[in-house]
């Protein structure tokens, strides 16, 4: 087992944690909670640097720490849940507001308001990129999870915006980009 | 005569068993089920706000305390296990 070679191992680190931070951002409910996740996160990936294999996604074994912690931590302290409104409330007040039209505003919302289960897939394949392969590994479930999770997701977020009406109109599907897409077009090349 | 008959229903039901398994497993979903995956654009629109909102997350700045936090794990090296 080698360890990492230490410099190159908190650099990669440091250059991780703006992403850590948005998906611990993502999946609690206040940001020093989710600070507080981060670091932890960080810790164990330091003391734990041996089981990280060099030249793989060291973000996707960061995320896992980072999710398996948040979910241990969930379990132990269920009563964290509570204190949320104004928590939540301040923390919007606090990001810097490049896009916090009304639109923003409502998708934040309707994301807040899905299961942490829908939130960490759809985050993790919609704004991170992962294939639903790799988010399965995160996720420690089955491919076929997270893709129903992923869709149920979307349903919901849709119904809430009330853009479910215009799925009526079956589009055309060619138009449509974005790393989700990408995502799913190579996950069905590598099955 | 009848062994083969059975043999070749037997192997009939094998087939679509078969084929059952692989409709499930390439996770092909159906109308009438709640999982139904969204038209494309529709599933655009969402995957640009989600990207959008969490953009704004990753271009937070990096609060000093997370680089102080990694200068003090490096005074010892990484190690190999958390005990």
């Amino acid at each position: 087992m080698t360890l990492p070679d230490s410099s190159a191992f908190q650099k990669d680190l440091i250059s991780s944690i703006p992403n850590l931070r948005a998906f611990a951002n993502s999946l609690c409910r206040n940001a020093s909670t989710a600070d507080d996740l981060v670091q932890d996160t960080l810790v164990k990936a330091w003391n734990n640097a041996s089981s990280y294999q060099e030249g793989t996604n060291l973000r996707a074994w960061l995320f896992t720490i980072l999710r398996n912690t948040y979910f241990s931590d969930l379990r132990k302290t269920i009563r964290e849940v509570e204190d949320i409104d104004g928590a939540h409330a301040e923390r919007l007040a606090v990001l810097p507001s490049q896009n916090s039209h009304m639109d923003m505003l409502d998708f934040r919302q309707a994301f807040e308001e899905l299961s942490d289960d829908q939130k960490e897939v759809l985050v993790l394949v919609g704004a991170e990129g992962f294939s639903y392969e790799e988010a399965a590994e995160i996720c420690g479930c089955a491919v076929g999870t997270v893709k129903s999770r992923v869709n149920r997701a979307r349903g919901t977020l849709a119904k809430k915006l009330n853009l479910d009406e215009l799925a009526i109109r079956d589009g055309d599907s060619a138009s449509v980009g974005g790393p989700a897409r990408i995502a799913e077009r190579s996950a069905t090349r590598r099955s | 005569m009848h062994l083969g008959w059975c043999t070749f229903v037997w192997c009939l039901l094998l087939g679509l068993g078969f084929m059952a398994a692989k409709d499930k497993e390439s996770g092909k979903l159906y109308p009438g089920n709640t999982n139904v995956a969204l038209p494309p654009e529709l599933q655009g629109q969402l995957g640009k706000r989600l990207r959008e909102s969490y953009s704004d997350l990753i271009n937070q700045p990096v609060p000093d305390k997370f680089l102080a936090l990694l200068e003090e794990l490096k005074k010892c090296e990484p190690t190999g296990g958390n005990k």
